[in-house]
């Protein structure tokens, strides 16, 4: 491969993917390899498997079945009834998908928007990239949740608005990791050089910066994927999400509460799914992240800047092509 | 004790936070225990302990004996907030209504049944065509500042209603302010504009009337209730404390009252059961088991307080009362209170008012769900196949739940529902009294006494902008006549047309749900849909 790279605008465009794609398959491998890796995981496939499949088990989740809070077992199922007398398994069953869709979507805009937004920070560097860290640290600076209430609370509540409103809020941090990222690899060599050979600076971050930041990507989109179901999870409990009375779990908890006494599953059981998908996606990408520094020299480098948050100085180590074959090997 | 004080003094500092109460009540226990495990580990002092659960239905109290005097009663009140007030005829918050009732008196009162009551009037008579009303006050009464009520002091209170188009300018209906007068210190002479026959129901709305001296300042609440201020935190808490020279002596019974902002039940329901509140007010048909279970007394009133569905008859489709009529018949009223209040409420028949003196269930055939009959008349209403928008607000029980039951009932008579909540800043803002299909509150008052506000054309709470001349017509008469038989029978017919043609479907009349400690007596089931009595404080004691 590093032949390849003396004829970049050629061959490198395909080289590096597969290199990429190699590692990222080989650090998601890393991650499986360990316990944390392996629990986390099943704990997301868990919940998004309930998410995804109950509905097609799940009874009329509005349908009502006598008075509230009735306890287990009863006309309400295996679960118990809710605040109307719903049954709390049919809705638990139906409640998630929507959740994690929202979420998802969520996710994917904060890290199309974060990494564009931080990759050019580091690829254009001064005036743009001022302009544009100056902007994620004042978005960082306010608390997200309170954001997206201000946002609801003025347009009306619509999932899309949940989606942008919370894409928004995750989106500074994806710029800042990914700025860090890539300013290190904008500096390389193999960077430089295809830069120097006229290509134009689009071509060059989409060919030979994006890749190389697949990891700290991917690191991200767990974390901020475990932060969006928080965020539009507390959303609907709060009542600017779904509008009842479809089934959604942040508003079984906030409905169900009053009667945590006489039928505690109508709170406990979307809490669990909630915190055990929250516990899952996090334990993923901490799995990820130590599968990469554990993998000593030979891990992506940038990764671990990246994680570090720190910003990368002039004079570091350089790393060159060879260094990046060696860990995709 | 001293973890008692500890308990008390956390509550003095902040206002009641969730936080604190879980705090206070040994927080490990929330998780799962739920009531009884948090009963037994929290306060400390003896308050949790013994007690049956008492349920007051319907009207009956339970064997109390002698009122004692003396303690302090604390009550969680919900619904307080930062813009909470002590003004006499502006009560904005819960909490409001709560705080002035301990300081102010009216001219009468409603009573648990929903009637008139002299309180500071001694008597009420109109002249032959209802235009004026002479008021004779009770001698002696005193405000907290040792002067005496006089008549120029009722002038004044109503003046200043008038003046600063306070709510209870809806009670007064056409006062004539400037031809008012006062015949002697004791007796006032009220002049209306237009003749006013209503004038001793709509006064009921005690509430909106205290009296307060000439030159009242809010600053320093100053009335004749039962209690006069210690201190007042808005959005956190007051205390009040005995007046000595009360009229109606021997009450009132406790030497203080101190109400706590609690903002949600589940913090209320802590703080009672962790004797940190002795008493708390409007909860939800869901604490009412785990209350009794941990010995507190739970007091349910059957009001004829409405959470009225409103529909819009100005605009379509509402506008064809086909479509009106069949969402009434759409409605299953029976399952609705079963799922909203566990069964606690009363049925409505989409009239309100049911409490008044003329209201005769018989005439009025009870709706019941006939999805046939909905479905056909919604057809030839024309709103087939329409998804209806309905839009409502966390403001008052069933608010929120009531809708979620209608979609899912019309669902079987194929009718689409889009249920929205809104955030109460928003609803009132945006929506209210101008969506076409809405829901709305409303505590007891006497019926021709809600028909001014809610559904004559112009009414300023009119959210189904009703406009039937001969509906109007049929009210000025009733105003007009002082012959009770004969407004018997114009309430009659007015009520027909609610029935048949209302912009209301009135599913069911709430029931109010307090939680009072085992030694707190007194606290009578009402129906006037206001909490604990209708706050009547100076009838509560305490026995330890």
């Amino acid at each position: 491969m590093s032949a390849n790279a003396t004829t970049p605008d050629v061959i490198a465009a395909k080289a590096p993917r597969a290199g990429v794609g190699g590692r990222a398959g080989r650090l998601l491998r890393g991650a499986l390899r360990t316990r944390r890796g392996q629990i986390g995981l099943l704990l997301t496939l868990v919940v998004v498997g309930i998410a995804f499949l109950g509905p097609l088990f799940a009874g009329n989740p509005t349908a009502l079945h006598g008075g509230p809070f009735e306890a287990p077992g009863g006309q309400a199922g295996a679960l118990g009834g809710d605040s109307l007398g719903r049954s709390v398994l049919d809705r638990v069953l139906d409640g998630g998908w929507r959740i994690l869709l929202i979420s998802a979507a969520a996710t994917a805009m904060a890290i199309v928007l974060g990494s564009v937004a931080g990759v050019v920070a580091a690829y254009r560097g001064g005036f743009a990239d001022t302009v544009i860290m100056r902007t994620v640290d004042v978005l960082l600076g306010i608390p997200s949740l309170v954001f997206v209430l201000m946002l609801l609370s003025v347009v009306g509540s619509h999932a899309w608005l949940v989606i942008v409103g919370v894409g928004l809020t995750q989106a500074p941090q994806v710029a800042r990791v990914l700025r860090a990222a890539a300013q290190d690899v904008s500096e390389r060599d193999y960077v430089k050089a295809v830069a120097a050979w006229g290509v134009p600076p689009r071509t060059v971050i989409r060919r030979h910066v994006i890749p190389s930041l697949l990891t700290p990507l991917m690191v991200e989109c767990a974390l901020r994927l475990s932060f969006s179901i928080i965020l539009v999870a507390s959303l609907s409990f709060l009542g600017l999400g779904t509008q009842p009375p479809t089934a959604d779990w942040g508003v079984m908890i906030n409905e169900n509460r009053v009667g945590l006494a006489q039928n505690v599953w109508g709170v406990l059981a979307p809490a669990i799914l909630l915190a055990t998908l929250a516990v899952g996606t996090n334990m993923f990408s901490d799995a990820i992240a130590r599968a990469n520094l554990s993998s000593g020299p030979a891990g992506d480098p940038t990764l671990q800047m990246a994680l570090s948050a720190s910003n990368v100085a002039e004079g570091d180590e350089p790393v060159g092509l060879e260094a990046i074959d060696e860990g995709s090997q | 004790m001293s973890e008692d004080k500890k308990l008390n003094s956390n509550l003095d500092q902040g206002g009641v936070t969730r936080r604190k109460i879980l705090q206070g009540a040994g927080a490990g226990a929330l998780m799962f225990g739920g009531g009884s495990l948090l009963a037994a580990c929290g306060g400390g002092s003896s308050t949790t302990s013994g007690g049956g659960a008492t349920t007051g239905g319907g009207g009956g109290g339970e064997a109390e004996g002698k009122p004692v005097a003396g303690g302090v009663l604390r009550v969680g009140a919900q619904g307080g907030s930062n813009t909470d007030s002590l003004d006499a005829h502006n009560v904005l918050t819960n909490a409001d209504y709560a705080r002035a009732a301990q300081l102010y008196d009216a001219l009468i009162r409603i009573d648990n049944k929903g009637q008139p009551q002299l309180v500071l009037a001694e008597s009420l008579e109109p002249n032959k065509d209802a235009t004026e009303w002479t008021v004779k006050l009770k001698k002696g009464v005193k405000f907290h500042d040792g002067s005496t009520m006089e008549a120029k002091d009722v002038l004044y209170s109503f003046n200043r209603i008038v003046k600063g188009k306070y709510p209870g300018l809806y009670a007064l209906g056409p006062i004539n302010m400037k031809a008012c007068k006062a015949v002697d210190p004791l007796t006032v002479k009220l002049v209306f504009s237009t003749p006013y026959s209503l004038l001793e129901e709509a006064l009921t709305l005690h509430w909106y009337l205290y009296i307060v001296p000439t030159g009242y300042n809010p600053k320093q609440p100053i009335g004749c209730g039962p209690f006069k201020l210690k201190s007042f935190t808005p959005g956190r808490e007051s205390s009040t404390v005995k007046f000595d020279e009360y009229w109606d002596a021997p009450k009132p019974y406790l030497d203080e009252v101190k109400t706590i902002n609690i903002a949600e039940e589940t913090a209320q329901v802590n703080a009672l059961q962790a004797g940190q509140v002795d008493a708390v007010d409007y909860l939800t048909a869901a604490s009412i088991a785990t209350l009794e279970s941990s010995g507190q007394k739970v007091v349910i009133s059957k009001s004829g307080g409405w959470v009225p569905f409103t529909m819009r008859v100005d605009k379509a489709p509402y506008s064809d009362n086909n479509l009106r009529e069949g969402l009434r018949w759409l409605v299953d009223r029976e399952q609705m209170n079963q799922s909203v209040f566990s069964g606690n409420g009363t049925i409505g028949n989409d009239i309100f008012g049911i409490y008044d003196k003329f209201y005769d269930k018989s005439l009025f055939p009870q709706r019941e769900q006939d999805l046939e009959k909905a479905e056909s008349l919604i057809k030839k209403g024309n709103a087939e196949g329409q998804t209806l928008q309905l839009i409502s607000t966390p403001n008052a029980p069933g608010m929120t739940q009531m809708p979620q039951v209608l979609k899912t009932q019309a669902e079987a008579a194929n009718v689409k529902i889009n249920v929205t909540i809104q955030p109460t800043t928003e609803y009132f803002a945006r929506s209210y009294l101008k969506v076409p299909f809405s829901m709305d509150y409303w505590p007891y008052a006497p019926y021709l006494v809600d028909v001014a506000q809610a559904t004559l054309p112009g009414a300023p709470f009119s959210a189904t902008y009703f406009n039937n001349p001969a509906y109007t017509k049929l009210y000025e008469e009733a105003s007009a006549t002082l012959d009770e038989g004969k407004k018997g029978e114009i309430v009659h017919e007015m009520m027909k047309m609610d029935y048949d043609e209302g912009g209301y479907i009135i599913p069911i009349f709430f029931p109010v749900i307090d939680g009072v400690a085992p030694y707190v007596y007194g606290v009578e089931p009402s129906v006037t849909g206001q909490a604990l009595s209708t706050f009547q404080f100076q009838n509560f004691w305490i026995k330890k």
